[in-house]
């Protein structure tokens, strides 16, 4: 375990799967779908610890109908807890918990790098089968840093050129941190600077691009860099779509991240909008518990399943 | 290695090594409708000229697999995007200029609404009096040449000309008048806009008949916001389509709506 993936390497199989959802922006729903998989893991008779990560914007527990939570995140790293399974909190849901970020002070918003380590290496300790980060919007490092430590990265977008450039935003920063990790090899640093020094308007180049220009300055490095971007590999969920166009965004994102990345981008599928999920959330219920067999309750069961069977296909990197 | 630049061709258009000519046609068609300007799922992720390097290695990639088909066919419409995209007169203006190597169906189309509408402008028939030649029907190249005084068709010279404005963003009316009219508004009348701009390019109605072979009486009538004699809203939008580029009406979707919308609460 390393201070920049801080992933037990050993007993991988007793430690919780990670699920880091984000968006790059918010309104596109992510807080909703880290609560329903949630709630839908644990109906199917998981422990599973939903995690809002949102230190400055906490609302899971607002979104399960639970009171706000007194033992927080920020109690967590202010030291008044050793570890956070003394701050999961039952939910009306048998095996599912919170662990909330609520009543976080402003400061808490922007945790230092050790914190977040701190934060990182509990969770992988969780007593539980699964937890889902809900991350904050934007792409500080340390909401990156939370989606690539995280066994699968989700990235919900809704079909809009916002939320969409937002998302490539997002990806893009992931992607670019991710590279980072290869720097500390000899020879790597230098070879990367000089490449993304060429760009006459100072862009990042596309990230393919990007590779290509290191590869011609030293192979070996590009080697190092070209492993880290092959494990990169976010999921993508659509939201709130209506109609053909937006079902074709998805699998039209795929194939746009595939050539811009290079590496496997998947997309798990998408969401209906479905004035129900406005319902539920009015009533500060799931939406998949108060209406199970809507529109948005059942394609995110559908969503849940696969992730669920191809779980132990799974490589410990997947963002 | 041969086996390797088809192997990446396959990668580039996403088909299967034994795939066939029609899979490989589709592929390609959908590959250069995924990186035209306003598809959404390829919004802010290429710069523009990231996205101008995709669609050449698009295009190549397909020429490889129509090469290993033992296939190419050099009047093949390289340039025209999916069917659902360009119809009639837009197809037959690729076909006419024939060499260009930009996929232009992308550019042409007015930006349409985010994640909206794949068809773009919906399916027209060309104008009855429309045929595809070299003379540049429904041509906002011919235009171009025409108001440049170049004279109409495509020669080697001008098409090398026009290919360098393809790559840029700006609809083509940009910056090639001293005299722009000014944008149309939602307020006024389309027609009225219409002419306008055909008269500050000094053209008569009649040349314009000539250049975009749409009769001067439907001319006259839609100048007049009059479309009595337009049975089907495909052709209002076809007709309202070619002239406005013809005419350099921006932006030409807003004028193509209001038009749609007069024929609409006519009927």
């Amino acid at each position: 375990m390393t201070a920049s993936s801080p992933k037990p390497s050993e007993d991988a199989s007793r430690r919780p799967k990670v699920w880091a959802v984000g968006a790059g922006k918010g309104g596109a729903g992510k807080s909703v779908v880290a609560t329903n998989l949630g709630v839908m893991l644990a109906r199917r008779g998981k422990r599973c610890a939903l995690i809002d990560a949102d230190l400055g914007g906490a609302n899971l527990h607002t979104l399960l109908g639970t009171p706000s939570p007194k033992r927080t995140l920020s109690g967590f790293l202010r030291r008044k807890y050793a570890n956070l399974d003394e701050i999961l909190c039952k939910t009306p849901v048998p095996g599912l918990f919170l662990v909330s970020g609520s009543g976080a002070l402003m400061e808490m918003a922007n945790p230092k790098h050790a914190q977040k380590e701190k934060i990182l290496r509990h969770i992988f300790k969780l007593d539980v089968d699964h937890v889902i980060i809900d991350l904050g919007a934007g792409s500080s490092f340390n909401v990156l840093d939370f989606f690539l430590a995280a066994d699968r990265g989700l990235v919900v977008v809704v079909p809009e050129p916002t939320s969409i450039e937002n998302a490539y935003h997002f990806l893009k920063a992931a992607f670019f941190r991710k590279l980072k990790r290869a720097t500390h090899l000899p020879g790597v640093k230098p070879a990367l600077d000089l490449a993304l020094d060429r760009p006459a308007d100072g862009t990042i180049q596309s990230a393919k691009g990007l590779l290509a220009a290191v590869r011609r300055i030293e192979p070996a490095a590009a080697d190092a860099l070209e492993e880290e971007a092959a494990g990169f590999a976010p999921q993508i969920i659509v939201n709130r779509a209506r109609g053909e166009n937006d079902e074709r965004l998805g699998p039209d994102m795929r194939t746009a991240c595939r050539d811009y990345f290079g590496s496997k981008v998947e997309f798990l599928g998408h969401l209906p909008d479905d004035d129900l999920v406005r319902t539920s959330v009015q009533s500060r219920l799931p939406v998949v518990e108060a209406f199970p067999t809507s529109p948005f309750g059942l394609k995110l069961g559908e969503i849940a399943s696969y992730l669920h069977r191809t779980e132990d296909l799974q490589d410990g990197d997947a963002a | 290695m041969i086996d390797d630049r088809f192997a990446r061709a396959c990668e580039v258009l996403g088909v299967r090594q034994d795939a066939n000519r029609r899979e490989i046609e589709q592929a390609y068609r959908a590959r250069l409708a995924l990186y035209r300007e306003e598809n959404l799922a390829t919004y802010s992720l290429f710069s523009d000229d990231e996205r101008d390097e995709q669609l050449d290695r698009i295009k190549e990639a397909y020429r490889e697999l129509l090469e290993t088909l033992g296939d190419v066919d050099e009047t093949f419409d390289l340039e025209s995007e999916a069917p659902a995209d360009v119809e009639g007169a837009d197809r037959g203006e690729a076909d006419a200029l024939g060499e260009r190597d930009v996929p232009e169906g992308g550019r042409r189309e007015a930006p349409a609404p985010a994640g909206g509408s794949k068809t773009g402008p919906s399916s027209f028939l060309p104008a009855p009096s429309a045929s595809p030649g070299p003379s540049g029907a429904a041509a906002p190249h011919g235009s171009y040449r025409a108001a440049e005084g170049t004279g109409g068709g495509g020669g080697g010279a001008e098409l090398g000309a026009d290919d360098e404005d393809l790559p840029s963003k700006t609809p083509p009316s940009g910056g090639r008048e001293s005299s722009e009219p000014p944008r149309f508004t939602g307020g006024e009348s389309p027609g009225g806009h219409l002419k306008r701009c055909r008269e500050a390019l000094g053209l008569s109605i009649s040349e314009l008949s000539a250049e975009t072979r749409i009769g001067s009486r439907h001319i006259e009538a839609l100048e007049g916001d009059d479309l009595a004699d337009l049975k089907a809203l495909v052709y209002v939008r076809g007709f309202v389509t070619t002239l406005a580029k013809a005419v350099k009406a921006e932006p030409v979707d807003d004028v193509v709506e209001a038009f749609s919308e007069i024929f609409l609460s006519n009927e």
